[in-house]
């Protein structure tokens, strides 16, 4: 399976690229333009546009990009002429560890609150947990992030940073109290989705009938639900973890954005605020890569956690 | 799709799979757990800020930068640059709190009688960051780099043919004009922001000036950091360094500032002014920049000069500066330079009056205007004014329709072209101010606004080195605008800025710029 999946992954990451250059192409304006902004005079924007190499055809703009690319040298960054790699490099580690953290926490807490809540299905917990985790999916996230800061900086308890702006060069580990209220927020964010897919697995088990011949033939319900509830329930939880990692890796924009955190998701707004098409470019595919490989994993351990679909017919 | 194959071989079983797995989050969340303790804000204490502290490192938040940022000292874009390079250069003459002009690194700037030339005197003993004394040569690299690459400080200097100036002596520069162009002082402190004198062999990527801070870092969109020039020629830095980090949203602004993660903050908005106060202090600026609404006086219906009349009769000025800027701007009256010492204030404030508007309109043949007002969010106040104001036209029965665009679509190509947009201008002198927007050959002609009386005296006023003289000239092209130019200017940008509990030495200005002109020198933290 991986040998089909990697290539065509790969053949979507180029469609991705170009499709997003062509899109880059038909946005007005440029990113000499976003440089100059009031001082664009015809002299100084055509001057600057044959400085970025603006005034060569798409298609020649495309391969400069792409042929560098392939030598692994994503270029420069239209408007600070630094390369992209020592621009981009440090935000993607940052949004890298803010994702993984969030990802890690939010993915443990729903699969130990949804099996609790699956174990004490019909509960006024169960009801209570099912109640809030509803309340939060229908937040926005920068609610949730201005009622966290309130809460752990600002106002209530002044435990921990209330903006995460990094220093340059400083690595998310070396200030770990500003990665806590970014990944607060995401756990808040995602542990509902895993919580609400992990409960409704878990209880479907339960109440299928190998569950029940399980308890009929004596087992107690720890052992009917770690031996064959549980495993059962984790092909559908691994998809909406799946799921959720894919949706951090785009939507921590809002939360980078509330905490001044410099990951990925801002680099991504600037550059499409200052049509820097090369940066652009590069994290879209990094993006892509991401969703692709996650979309691999998520189905290979899928595949894994269902033994019937793994054999042979 | 999905291959058989003999699970025996898997490699990876089930039952491995989740022990790994296990074992692996566990592991990171141990480690989480275990790193979430190291310095993080405190609420500190309340200190006293009225007199002066030396050493220490002030954290400035400022808004409206981004990758784009730069340190040149003749490319600045925006105000987070503008921050930047008031810390690291001086100009020759630069702008007082009271958008006055004052010499900076030059000690005479003098008119010839004809106002053909100028003659331009540096302070002596003055010295870049690196040792290096600031010269004539110096003088004449910076303004020819400027002129020569049309970079944003060409528009003060169009009247000067920068090709045949000269070096006098050591320290004195002698630049003639094209035509008599008695105003260079006034525009050259309007630009100051792009003019900072560098030296001859200036690299922006290791930038040298003369300014209070010498560069230490910098990464765009990010963060900057000075140390303090202990060698400044002027009253140094009260504090040790300096670090302006770029922030984009304003909440988070908010937040740093009440967690003491910063200690200045900038471009508030006028709902904001509870929370800084409660965080710290607010220092409101009652600016002479303004976000006047434009019309293409070529163009109809804006060509006619009863539509104009009646759009400014229009507004409700009172209103507008109460929804936008709390009543902390000042009421503009379609005269822009509000702050010149020429300023007219004797033309009458132009009240918004309904039943004159409609007259006006009835009979230019336009009762049922409708009309496209461009805005980008260029400034704040920009896109407010264009909500309110198309609120307000309804009432004299014209439909505006607000087209939102992008900031870089709206400095794209229609740049100055569009029939109606809303602008964004600094503070700037009123013959400056002139000299770029209303007369002939001016860089930023977005009203195309022709008149010859006006031209003739602007040519009379910009030749004549007499101040009685101009002034009597400025205020008569003052007229004019009120009575038939293509602005309309209804306030004057108050900036709201907020400091930190425990910083000194906090002076608004009516530049419009924040913490008094970017002054960070004379700012202290306690």
């Amino acid at each position: 399976m991986l040998l089909q999946r990697v290539p065509l992954g790969i053949v979507t990451i180029w469609i991705v690229t170009m499709i997003v250059f062509a899109a880059t192409q038909l946005l007005p304006g440029n990113a000499a333009l976003a440089v100059l902004g009031k001082n664009a005079t015809p002299e100084r924007l055509a001057a600057l546009e044959k400085q970025m190499g603006l005034d060569q055809s798409p298609v020649a703009q495309y391969w400069h990009w792409f042929s560098g690319l392939l030598q692994g040298d994503p270029g420069r960054s239209l408007v600070n002429q630094q390369t992209i790699s020592s621009l981009t490099g440090p935000q993607v580690l940052n949004s890298a560890a803010l994702v993984v953290t969030a990802g890690i926490l939010g993915t443990l807490i729903g699969v130990a609150v949804g099996l609790v809540a699956a174990v004490l299905r019909d509960s006024p917990l169960d009801h209570a947990l099912a109640a809030t985790a509803l309340a939060i999916l229908s937040l926005p996230e920068f609610v949730i992030a201005i009622f966290v800061t309130v809460l752990f900086s600002t106002n209530v308890f002044h435990w921990f940073p209330a903006v995460s702006a990094l220093p340059p060069g400083a690595r998310p580990w070396d200030h770990v109290s500003m990665l806590v209220l970014p990944t607060i927020v995401l756990v808040i964010v995602i542990a509902p989705y895993v919580f609400r897919m992990m409960r409704a697995a878990t209880v479907e088990a339960l109440e299928s009938e190998y569950g029940e011949m399980a308890g009929l033939k004596g087992l107690t319900k720890r052992q009917v639900l770690l031996r064959h509830a549980l495993p059962n329930a984790v092909a559908p939880t691994v998809q909406a973890i799946g799921l959720n990692l894919l949706y951090l890796a785009g939507g921590i924009v809002v939360v980078e954005s509330v905490y001044n955190y410099p990951g990925v998701g801002q680099a991504l707004y600037q550059a499409i605020l200052n049509k820097d098409v090369p940066t652009i470019q590069f994290l879209v595919t990094l993006l892509a890569a991401f969703y692709v490989i996650v979309n691999i994993i998520t189905d290979v351990l899928a595949l894994m956690a269902t033994p019937r679909r793994r054999l042979q017919r | 799709m999905i291959e058989p194959h003999n699970p025996n071989n898997a490699g990876l079983s089930r039952r491995t799979l989740f022990r790994y797995a296990g074992t692996g989050l566990a592991a990171a969340a141990v480690a989480s757990a275990l790193g979430a303790c190291d310095s993080s804000a405190g609420a500190g204490t309340t200190t006293s800020t009225s007199s002066p502290v030396k050493g220490g490192t002030l954290r400035a938040g400022l808004t409206g930068g981004g990758a784009a940022d730069t340190l040149d000292a003749a490319l600045p874009l925006n105000n987070i640059d503008f921050a930047r390079g008031g810390a690291l250069y001086n100009p020759l003459i630069g702008m007082d709190n009271d958008a006055h002009g004052v010499k900076a690194l030059a000690d005479l700037i003098e008119p010839s009688k004809d106002a053909m030339s100028w003659t331009i005197r540096l302070k002596d003993g003055l010295t870049f960051h690196n040792g290096k004394p600031v010269t004539a040569d110096d003088v004449l690299f910076t303004l020819n780099r400027v002129v020569s690459n049309h970079y944003g400080g060409s528009s003060a200097l169009t009247q000067i043919d920068m090709k045949n100036a000269q070096k006098v002596d050591k320290l004195t520069v002698k630049l003639p004009c094209f035509t008599p162009f008695s105003i260079l002082d006034q525009a050259l402190y309007a630009n100051a922001y792009y003019l900072g004198i560098v030296p001859t062999d200036y690299d922006p990527n290791n930038p040298v000036g003369t300014g209070p801070f010498k560069f230490e870092s910098f990464t765009p969109g990010q963060q900057s950091v000075f140390t303090a020039n202990r060698d400044y020629w002027d009253t140094a830095a009260h504090v040790d360094s300096l670090v302006i980090s770029n922030y984009t949203d304003e909440t988070a602004q908010l937040n740093a500032l009440q967690a003491q993660q910063v200690d200045l903050v900038n471009q508030l908005s006028a709902a904001s002014v509870g929370v800084a106060r409660a965080a710290g202090q607010v220092l409101v600026s009652k600016g002479g920049g303004s976000t006047p609404i434009v019309m293409r006086c070529d163009k109809p219906p804006f060509n006619d000069v009863r539509v104009r009349q009646a759009l400014r009769l229009v507004v409700n000025r009172a209103q507008l500066n109460s929804v936008i800027f709390e009543g902390n701007a000042t009421v503009g009256n379609d005269v822009f330079g509000l702050w010149d010492p020429d300023y007219d204030t004797s033309i009458p404030q132009r009240e918004q009056d309904i039943d004159q508007a409609k007259s006006l309109l009835r009979q230019a043949g336009q009762s049922d205007l409708k009309i496209t007002l461009v805005v980008g969010d260029i400034s704040y106040g920009a896109v407010q004014t264009a909500q309110v104001f198309a609120d307000q036209a309804k009432l004299a029965g014209v439909t505006v329709e607000i087209q939102k665009v992008t900031v870089t679509d709206f400095f794209g190509s229609n740049f100055l072209s569009w029939d109606m947009s809303i602008d964004a201008w600094y503070y700037t002198p009123y013959l400056a101010m002139a000299s770029y927007t209303t007369t002939p050959g001016a860089p930023y002609p977005e009203t195309h606004f022709s008149d010859e009386k006006y031209n003739s005296l602007y040519q009379q006023a910009i030749a004549t080195t007499d101040e009685g003289a101009r002034r009597e000239l400025s205020h008569q092209m003052q007229l004019i605008d009120h009575n038939q130019g293509g602005y309309i200017i209804p306030q004057f940008a108050a900036s709201i800025d907020a400091a930190g509990k425990s910083v000194g030495g906090l002076t608004a200005s009516k530049t419009g710029l924040s913490f008094g002109n970017f002054d960070f020198k004379s700012l202290w933290v306690a």
